[in-house]
């Protein structure tokens, strides 16, 4: 759940679909220099292959009593083919004719005589063609990149489409986990997608009716759990005026049943991921006075006005209270409130035994026993857990430290100004 | 003749017990366990109170309280075992006069029960003018307190600081602050002998002054007038 939450708060990143898209961008690029690749062997090879047919031509076009217009013309033809510049040596290595001058590779191939970019006539004379202009005459090769640029282009819709499902699986995951439990996806087709969507839609409909379940139950349970109570008390009072310690003691173990009930059942509604919480601006002074008066303990402090749920502020100190009235023995009890810019602080000290710095942490667990502590009636109960989730709820904390002195001291801490 | 009170609770044990104790306190006690036998009951006949649970088999106690309260002005102490939604009960959103929650200690819905029939007796029927805090009522046109619908003796210028703190109450208010506010009401100088004034009213609304549950002092800061003052006042 925490997990959930704190991906929840994360700034929104849309990486799916243009992870895909670049996918499907490299593919393309991949596909792009492939078949460039192909295509440059392509045409060496077709000019390796048409040897025979190239000398021929060759010797078709450029008989040896052609004059010089005649010659220029026909190497002119024979550019189209070769896609660049020709030449024709006599065997010496003077120029007989060219097409448009005579390139330095060239008379390199003339020195070396590659059959693939050469052609010996029959008369002796050598024709030349420049390869390098050749293979690199770009017509090829730009009609592929635009090729690549369109299918780009054109695929951009086609994954917005094909992840806009899961696009709109997500957002209703996020309000699921938001707390919004009614949330639910519409379902197309019947692909993955689709499958998950109606995975999803039924895994919240069990969230759902399990949370309204339980919602029930605990509104019962308050009823069915306090029914008895209220019957026991209501007893107590037909007694008349016989053994008054007895009732006073039946009187006070049916307050701490009625502690713990409420305890149990203000934990259960909060233990949801986001409870709600009713804020309002209260005096937090004012409020630790009327619960300090409740356990006679000693309150100093200023007014500190904050934003917060005044019933389970209330809650919160009455449960440390009681916890310090439990342990400190008949001694006295002092709270302390004040603030600095930021946050407000409230001390609960008491003259008890104290906490063992090991089991400063563990005090808040629920239902937690100091070792060596027997069933004495001081129970531990779910007090010090709820009043860490309460401070919690409230952007807080609350921590157990030792006492100077003597005994413990509670210490509270809560943002005046909450963030969210 | 004794007083007739409708109770209106789907245990019949509890409503039993309850019938018994109050009745031997001299109140005339008749039982519904349904919403339905509650108005029935309501139409026929004449009571002077009404004790209501909130959780009832034919419906939601709260929901009856709002509807009767639109027709007559008939006193009503709910009871609740929710605890959780008192803060809505008393008062103008719902109507009930005062509330328990279950359990409750039997004394208590006593006394708290006869304050509302003595209240309803005076006629004074809670306006913006007057403040209700369990059995206390500070009714600021008659300038007057009174506790359990009896008036407590006041001077002018303590039911002036008593105004103030009621009516900020859960704030904590310096003495300073409270002065001014007073002195804006009673029109007239205060002496600085503030902590003389609220001893005399802690001695007259209080039922312990040395334990004082209504107004609280803050040492350092000022005092406080409780918002919950007469719950848990068992043991």
């Amino acid at each position: 759940m925490k997990l959930l939450r704190g991906l929840s708060f994360q700034p929104q990143k849309h990486l799916f679909h243009i992870q895909i898209y670049a996918c499907f961008l490299l593919v393309l690029f991949i596909f792009f220099v492939c078949s460039g690749m192909l295509l440059w062997t392509y045409l060496e090879r077709e000019m390796l292959n048409s040897g025979p047919n190239f000398d021929a031509l060759v010797e078709r076009l450029l008989p040896a009593d052609a004059n010089a217009a005649s010659m220029h013309k026909a190497l002119k033809d024979l550019e189209a083919i070769t896609y660049g510049p020709v030449a024709v040596f006599a065997p010496d290595g003077a120029l007989i004719a060219s097409s448009a001058g005579v390139t330095p590779v060239m008379r390199q191939q003339f020195m070396e005589r590659d059959p693939r970019y050469t052609s010996q006539m029959i008369d002796g004379r050598i024709v030349v063609f420049d390869w390098s202009l050749r293979l690199s005459h770009p017509f090829p090769y730009v009609g592929l990149l635009l090729m690549a640029i369109l299918a780009a282009l054109g695929s951009w819709p086609l994954v917005r489409y094909l992840t806009r499902r899961l696009d709109s699986l997500r957002q209703h995951a996020d309000a699921l986990a938001a707390g919004n439990l009614s949330a639910r996806v519409k379902v197309h087709g019947d692909d993955e997608i689709a499958q998950l969507a109606r995975r999803f839609n039924q895994a919240a409909e069990r969230i759902e009716s399990l949370v309204n379940t339980q919602r029930i139950m605990l509104a019962s349970a308050s009823h069915e759990l306090r029914s008895p109570l209220a019957r026991i008390r209501m007893a107590t009072g037909l007694f008349g005026d016989e053994r008054p310690e007895l009732q006073a003691q039946i009187a006070r173990d049916i307050g701490e049943l009625d502690t713990l009930i409420g305890d149990l059942l203000l934990a259960s509604r909060l233990s949801s991921d986001t409870p709600q919480l009713r804020l309002e601006n209260i005096d937090l002074l004012g409020l630790a006075a009327e619960e300090a008066r409740r356990v006679g303990a000693n309150l100093s402090g200023e007014p500190v006005g904050i934003q917060a749920d005044a019933r389970l502020l209330r809650h919160m100190l009455r449960n440390l209270l009681e916890n310090a009235r439990r342990h400190a023995a008949g001694a006295s009890i002092d709270i302390e409130i004040d603030r600095n810019e930021h946050e407000l602080n409230i001390r609960v000290l008491d003259r008890g035994p104290g906490v063992p710095a090991s089991e400063r942490e563990k005090i808040f667990e629920p239902f937690y026993r100091l070792p060596g502590k027997v069933e004495s009636g001081e129970g531990a109960g779910y007090g010090l857990a709820l009043v860490r989730r309460i401070a919690r709820l409230h952007g807080g904390e609350v921590v157990c430290q030792p006492r100077e002195g003597d005994g413990a001291c509670f210490g509270v801490c809560l943002p005046i100004k909450r963030k969210i | 003749m004794s007083e007739q009170i409708l109770v209106i609770d789907d245990d019949a044990v509890l409503a039993a017990m309850l019938a018994e104790f109050l009745g031997a306190r001299g109140l005339g006690i008749t039982v519904a366990g349904t919403i339905a036998d509650g108005e029935r009951l309501l139409r026929s006949n004449t009571f002077d109170a009404l004790i209501l649970d909130a959780m009832l088999p034919d419906g939601d106690g709260f929901d009856l309280c709002q509807r009767l309260r639109k027709e007559s002005m008939l006193p009503i102490l709910m009871l609740t075992a929710r605890g959780e939604e008192v803060d809505r009960i008393i008062g103008l959103e719902l109507g009930a006069d005062d509330y328990l929650p279950k359990p409750f200690n039997p004394r208590e819905l006593l006394a708290r029960l006869r304050a509302l029939l003595r209240r309803a007796k005076v006629g004074s029927k809670p306006s913006g003018e007057v403040l209700c805090f369990g059995r206390l009522e500070i009714d600021k046109s008659a300038l007057e307190a009174r506790l359990d619908g009896a008036p407590v003796a006041l001077t002018a210028h303590q039911f002036a600081l008593l105004w103030a703190l009621a009516s900020h109450a859960g704030r904590v208010l310096s003495r300073e602050t409270l002065l001014e506010l007073a002195r804006g009401d009673a029109l007239e100088n205060f002496d600085r002998s503030i902590d003389v004034h609220i001893s005399r009213i802690r001695a007259a609304i209080e039922e312990d002054p040395k334990d004082p549950r209504r107004i609280i002092t803050v040492r350092g800061a000022g005092y406080v007038f409780a918002q919950r003052q007469d719950e848990g006042g068992d043991a």
